[in-house]
Order: structure tokens, then C-alpha cells, then sequence
């Protein structure tokens, strides 16, 4: 008896221990949602000097042309950098699509809304993000402009860019004109080839916007057709500023055009069509139209019930004639008798 | 005594070379400080000259504007753009107050820095683009010209 009740208390045991497994995995699914929902973020720790203030910001750069205009309006948050370094912008408000974005700080009394292009002092980077995006970000230096991209493919490349055109701007510095304008074009082809490579668009487009592709756009046109066809499908502000820019390919009508071309060709051809087909029925509908004047004549008077003779005589013609034209409306009308023609019904349209 | 003698004579070959480098090299500052006003609406010009002899240029424009925007940008003698950047205020109607209130409503700065080894010879432009601006600019030159 002790055993039995030994088994069914253990059993009673199980079942509290199941229904507590159960419990607590389910916990851990729902805090592993949220936590994944949470890491929609751009964080990092940054090294920086006591000249800055200990605030971040973020800014939508809305094309490539505003990389390097401030405002006020287009910064869309901050953060606190805390004692350590560490800071956080979360992403979910952002949109869907990948966008452009700046990061940077200001100088203690200066401006939030301030830009610091080249030098030591450089005071942003660039990243592309959307709203589910999570970007962990660091520095080695005590400076802005060295950062690392951790965890993001994308802007992985991105700063592989930036180290790229970073490399140019240094040999203009330390080298002869020449020997800079060289290595310029060289890493220019190497940017190129970057877009030509990288499957993400908005980052492929970076790197030919950062290539100076605007100088290069005549001397190697076919190359920039080829990438605006590539990205066909992408229809953001980033891509349309640079079809704009790139010349239509020869032969190819641009599509604006053309789709109202063909839709008025089609509508007049519809429209000679739709006619054809109106004539050939009224024909088919109303083959008196086939009979010529004489017949016409003839056949109403066959309609009267008139005989051969009384046409002949009424019409001042030959009875073999008049015979001969009969034989003419009643293949043309498709009848073998008078009676046919008697009932034959007129639709005249 | 021979190492002496081998010391004292690479020692006054390397001061004497270091004395003719310093002798042959020679930096001017140029700063300019321009402001402007809604009344401003033309671009502005500013030429900075690279004669045959420089060897070095560093240049550094900064700029504040408190009302409208502003465009900085600079071009190489042969026109090609070699930088950029624009500020621009969110408060672009004079008429809501004095030049001081402005300060304390919004400020945008914004700042270049390029530094040119053996710069093209010729006529350096940076040119000024305002729009309605309330702004100050600072261009700030460095040439080194060697003899």
C-alpha cells in the first residue's frame, strides 16, 4: 500500500515538475521576443576626448547631396554617452527600407547642429539602417572618425568604404600630385568595383557615390547604365537622384514615354480594327449594299412581284438582261427563288 | 680620435642640412573673416592663390548661421569641386526678431578642413553661397612656399 501511494505521490510530482518546465521555457520565449524586439538598436561604446559633449546624435540624410548639410530638422534623436563610452539609439520608429543615416557629436559650446569635415576633428560617420536593424559600433582611438562596425554586414562595407576614401584624402596629403592622382583613380576603381560586387543597394550606391562618380560619369557611361539597370526595382529618392544624373542608353526610349506610345498606338489601332470589323458586318448583315443601282431597281420591283417581262418593260430593258440580273441578286443574296426574295428581310443600317 | 673626427663631421653635415632646409621653407597665415546678412544674395568669390612655389596648403573654413542657410564650397583651378557642406537654420524669417535673439534661438555651425600636398598652381576658389543668411565665416590659410 505504501508503495502504490509512494508511486502516485511521485507521479503528482512529475506532473507539478512538468507543468513547471513548461511554464518557465514559454518565459524564456517571451522574454527572448522581446529581448530580439529590443535589439533593434544602434549602441557602442566610444573612447572620446573632453572636448565633446557627452551627447550623441542621429540624422536622416534624405539623399546624397544633404551628406554634408546640418540642420537642426534633420536630426531624429539623441542619446547620452555615459561615463564609459556607451550609448544607444533604438531603431523601431525608423522606416522599413534602409536609409542613410549620420551619427556625430558636437564640441563642448558649440552647437548640437554642427559638422566638422576632415582633420582629426572629424565629428560624424555615415551608417544605413532601417527599423530592424542592430548595429553595435566601437572606436580604438580617441577620435570619432575611427570607427568600427561590429555585428552589420552592411555597414561593415560601409566603413571598409570610408577606410577607402579616408586612404585617398591621406595620399593627396602626403604625396606628389601625380603620384595622388594615381592612386585616386585606383581606389576609385576599387570603389566601383565595390558597388559592382555588393548586393545591398543603398550600399552599393554609397560606394559610387563616394567614388566621385560624377567626374567619371562620360568617360565610362556604359558602366553607369548598366548599374542604373541593375537596380531597376529600387525606387528610393537615393536611386532616382542618380538615374537622373546617368544619360538614357541609346535606343532605349525612357519608359515615361514610351507607355503612353504604345497605349495611343494600340488605341488607334483598336480603332481601325474596331471600324474593319463594323463594315464586314454590315456587310454580312445587309447585302443589298453588294447590288449595284440596276439591281437594286430589279430587286425591288421582284419584291412588287413583278415577272421578268413587266421588268424588262418597266426599266426599258431586254428581258435577257433582266434575267441576268436576277441571276446576279440571287447569288449575291444568296436566294434561289422568288419566293426567297419575298421573304428576304431588309436591314438596311 | 678617428671616431671623434667621423662624429664631429656628421654631426655639423646634419645641423648644416637642417639650418639650409629651414632657411629654404617659409609659412604664411591667412585669415580671412567675412560676415553676412540677408541682403547678401549674391555667391561670394573668395581666390586664394597658389603660386609655383608652394609646397603645402591647409585650409580650414568655418562658419556659424543663425538665420537661412549657407553653402561653402571649394573648387580647384581647373573647377572641379574638391569639397562641400551647407548649414542651414530651421528659422529662415528675419522678421520674428533681432540678430541677437537669433543666437540664442538656433545656432548651426559647420567646418572644413583640407590639407593639400604640392597643390595645384592657379586660382583656389571657396565660394560662398547664402540664402536669407545671418552667418559668419572664418577661412583660416596656410601656404608653405619653398625657395
Amino acid at each position: 500500500m505504501k508503495v502504490i501511494n509512494h508511486l502516485i505521490l511521485s507521479q503528482k510530482k512529475l506532473k507539478y515538475v512538468l507543468i513547471i518546465l513548461v511554464l518557465l521555457s514559454l518565459s524564456l520565449t517571451i522574454s527572448h521576443a522581446q529581448t530580439s524586439k529590443v535589439n533593434q538598436t544602434i549602441e557602442g561604446t566610444i573612447k572620446l576626448d573632453s572636448i565633446w559633449n557627452p551627447k550623441i546624435y542621429l540624422s536622416l540624410i534624405p539623399e546624397f547631396s544633404k551628406m554634408y548639410t546640418m540642420s537642426k530638422s534633420m536630426i531624429i534623436a539623441e542619446s547620452k554617452i555615459d561615463s564609459s563610452g556607451y550609448f544607444k539609439f533604438n531603431l523601431g520608429f525608423l522606416p522599413k527600407n534602409d536609409n542613410l543615416y549620420r551619427i556625430h557629436v558636437s564640441k563642448k559650446g558649440s552647437s548640437e547642429a554642427s559638422i566638422i569635415i576632415g582633420g582629426k576633428d572629424e565629428n560624424h560617420f555615415f551608417v544605413i539602417a532601417n527599423n530592424s536593424s542592430n548595429i553595435l559600433v566601437n572606436n580604438r582611438n580617441r577620435r570619432f572618425n575611427d570607427i568600427s562596425v561590429i555585428n552589420d554586414d552592411k555597414n561593415k562595407i560601409l566603413r571598409k568604404i570610408d577606410d577607402i576614401v579616408r586612404y585617398i584624402d591621406s595620399t593627396n596629403y602626403i604625396s606628389t600630385r601625380i603620384k595622388s592622382e594615381f592612386v585616386t583613380n585606383a581606389f576609385n576603381e576599387q570603389l566601383r568595383q565595390i558597388a559592382d560586387t555588393c548586393s545591398y543597394p543603398l550600399v552599393s550606391l554609397y560606394a559610387l557615390q563616394k567614388s566621385s562618380y560624377e567626374n567619371d560619369i562620360m568617360n565610362n557611361t556604359a558602366y553607369y547604365q548598366k548599374f542604373s539597370e541593375k537596380w531597376d526595382n529600387q525606387n528610393s529618392i537615393y536611386f532616382k537622384s542618380f538615374r537622373e544624373k546617368i544619360p538614357k542608353q541609346k535606343g532605349k526610349t525612357s519608359s515615361i514615354i514610351l507607355i503612353p506610345l504604345i497605349a495611343l498606338i494600340s488605341f488607334f489601332i483598336g480603332l481601325f480594327l474596331n471600324r474593319l470589323l463594323k463594315q464586314n458586318i454590315t456587310k454580312e448583315i445587309n447585302p443589298i449594299k453588294d447590288l449595284s443601282v440596276q439591281e437594286r431597281r430589279i430587286f425591288s420591283l421582284l419584291k412588287d412581284g413583278k415577272s421578268n417581262k413587266e421588268i424588262s418593260e418597266k426599266l426599258n430593258i431586254g428581258v435577257s438582261t433582266t434575267k441576268s440580273h436576277v441571276s446576279n441578286i440571287y447569288s449575291k443574296l444568296n436566294v434561289n427563288s422568288r419566293k426567297d426574295i419575298l421573304n428576304f428581310k431588309e436591314e438596311v443600317k | 680620435m678617428k671616431p671623434l673626427l667621423s662624429i664631429s663631421i656628421l654631426l655639423f653635415v646634419l645641423f648644416s642640412f637642417q639650418t639650409s632646409i629651414a632657411q629654404e621653407t617659409s609659412t604664411f597665415d591667412l585669415k580671412r573673416s567675412i560676415k553676412l546678412t540677408p541682403e547678401d544674395i549674391e555667391a561670394q568669390n573668395i581666390k586664394l592663390s597658389v603660386y609655383e612655389k608652394t609646397s603645402f596648403v591647409g585650409l580650414n573654413i568655418s562658419c556659424k548661421v543663425i538665420l537661412g542657410n549657407l553653402k561653402v564650397e571649394i573648387y580647384d583651378p581647373n573647377g572641379n569641386k574638391q569639397g562641400e557642406f551647407a548649414v542651414e537654420s530651421q528659422i529662415l524669417d528675419k522678421s520674428n526678431g533681432t540678430k541677437d535673439n537669433f543666437y540664442e534661438k538656433e545656432t548651426v555651425e559647420g567646418q572644413i578642413e583640407k590639407f593639400l600636398k604640392n597643390p595645384m598652381r592657379g586660382d583656389w576658389i571657396v565660394k560662398l553661397i547664402p540664402i536669407k543668411t545671418y552667418a559668419e565665416v572664418e577661412i583660416n590659410s596656410r601656404f608653405t612656399t619653398t625657395n
